[in-house]
């Protein structure tokens, strides 16, 4: 006979393993994310499409330097969640060797892309000089970019020149959030890939789309609200039916 | 098997059929009904964890009160489930921005919460399923299930996370025997958000 021990033992070691490799395979170091209370501000649009939002903000601040190197640093736009954020390990960038401080940029722009979901962002992090910086090779840097709307097929873009080049994306914490983890600063943007989001949004301008659906579901030509909260009541009140006349049965 | 014993297990196996169904009709009318606003997404929040409580009740739980060891296991458990993506990226900070203010009604609704699930999976559904299948039939399927009650406001991606996390949480549910482990680890886990 198993010692009473080794199940609940064997069941925290898979949760504890699964748990970590998740963690470890993620370039963010999101917590847990199991509850709370979920709210999301509408987006923001540079150019917003008919009753939708605008005047997305844009950030400065200014890090001092310490030690000769940029410390960590996570700064974002003030949305909730933030529509755009960046998020930098230690040491991350190349300075001279008197520089005092660096100062970092999260501007918005319209988006100059048919595919592009939500706004561009131009991420920049100049010395007190103004000379604008680089990421140091094999640094990692993270952005995290806000898109419209939810569960689309999408991933982060950088603008080279000429053409949007998709990067390397995965969740970003939220269903409208993404994370890239990148080499270069510049202009961002998320840029849908694939399905029907994206051919839908092929031939149409971003500015002249229609606003985007609430999340937290429901939305989208899903199923209707009332009938959601319908089957709800009807399964909670079948359960307490059933609660009842089945304890009642077995006395 | 006893004609009573097979009726009691055909008792907690529908136990456990109903406590999903609601649990599913819970996850997805607090998805839409949450919207945008502050106000929506607390009153959605507290129906959810009222709700889930209410199912956990007429399921046949009921609080006990919760023994030291128990809570000082779920308070390691919590500790546990905080570090872990600490540990994974020490060098780089959270995410910024998921925490809606006011503090202390968001701290509420998410204590809400978390009693609702915590009674409702790792109580009366748990429960049901080790009765009436045994202890691994009760992790997968609440682990499962509590992966998936996430999906309607966070998205498929949360699913192997939190697949991880519910196998952790019925690990403690299982070492202690009660509720008040996973509880506390999943309230410490999901209050230590709003710092990190």
């Amino acid at each position: 006979m198993p010692a009473p021990w080794r199940l609940p033992a064997v069941v925290l070691l898979i949760g504890l393993g699964l748990t970590g490799l998740v963690a470890a395979t993620s370039s963010l170091r999101a917590p847990p994310l199991l509850d709370g209370v979920f709210i999301e501000d509408p987006y923001r649009w540079v150019a917003p499409p008919s009753g939708a939002d605008g005047d997305p903000p844009s950030v400065t601040t200014a890090q001092q330097v310490v030690d000769g190197s940029v410390p960590l640093l996570a700064v974002a736009t003030s949305e909730v969640p933030p529509q755009a954020q960046i998020i930098a390990q230690e040491d991350a960038f190349a300075i001279a060797a008197d520089t005092a401080s660096v100062t970092i940029t999260i501007q918005p722009s319209a988006p100059t892309d048919p595919t592009i979901a939500g706004n561009v962002y131009r991420f920049s992090v100049t010395d007190d000089q103004g000379t604008a910086l680089e990421i140091r090779p094999g640094a990692q840097v993270t952005l995290v970019l806000r898109a419209p709307q939810q569960d689309l097929v999408a991933q982060i873009a950088r603008f080279e020149g000429s053409t949007w080049v998709t990067l390397p994306t995965e969740f970003g914490g939220l269903p409208d959030l993404f994370a890239a983890n990148i080499t270069q600063l510049g202009d961002y943007a998320v840029v849908v890939v694939a399905g029907p989001t994206a051919s839908a949004s092929a031939g149409t301008s971003m500015a002249e789309s229609s606003p985007p659906a609430p999340s937290g579901g429901g939305g989208d030509g899903g199923l209707p609200i009332w009938l959601i909260v319908g089957l709800g009541v009807v399964a909670v009140g079948a359960g307490l039916a059933w609660g009842l006349l089945g304890d009642r049965d077995r006395r | 098997m006893t004609a009573v014993a097979r009726a009691e297990a055909r008792h907690d196996a529908a136990t456990a059929t109903w406590l999903l169904a609601g649990l599913a009709a819970g996850s997805l009318a607090r998805a839409a009904l949450n919207g945008h606003a502050t106000w929506s997404a607390f009153a959605a929040g507290a129906a959810f964890g009222i709700t889930l409580a209410a199912l956990a009740l007429a399921g046949g739980w009921r609080p006990a009160m919760p023994s030291l060891s128990s809570l000082l296991i779920g308070l390691l458990g919590g500790v546990v489930l905080i570090a872990v993506p600490r540990l994974a990226h020490p060098l780089m900070p959270a995410l910024i921005g998921i925490r809606p203010e006011p503090f202390v009604a968001w701290g509420l609704i998410t204590g809400m919460v978390v009693i609702g699930e915590e009674a409702l999976v790792r109580g009366a559904l748990f429960g049901a399923l080790q009765r009436a299948s045994g202890p691994i039939a009760a992790v997968a399927v609440t682990s499962i299930a509590f992966a998936l009650i996430h999906v309607p406001l966070y998205g498929w991606q949360v699913v192997p996370l939190d697949l991880g996390v519910g196998i952790w949480l019925g690990g403690l549910r299982l070492a202690t025997g009660g509720v008040a482990a996973p509880a506390v680890a999943h309230g410490l886990a999901d209050l230590s958000t709003w710092w990190i």
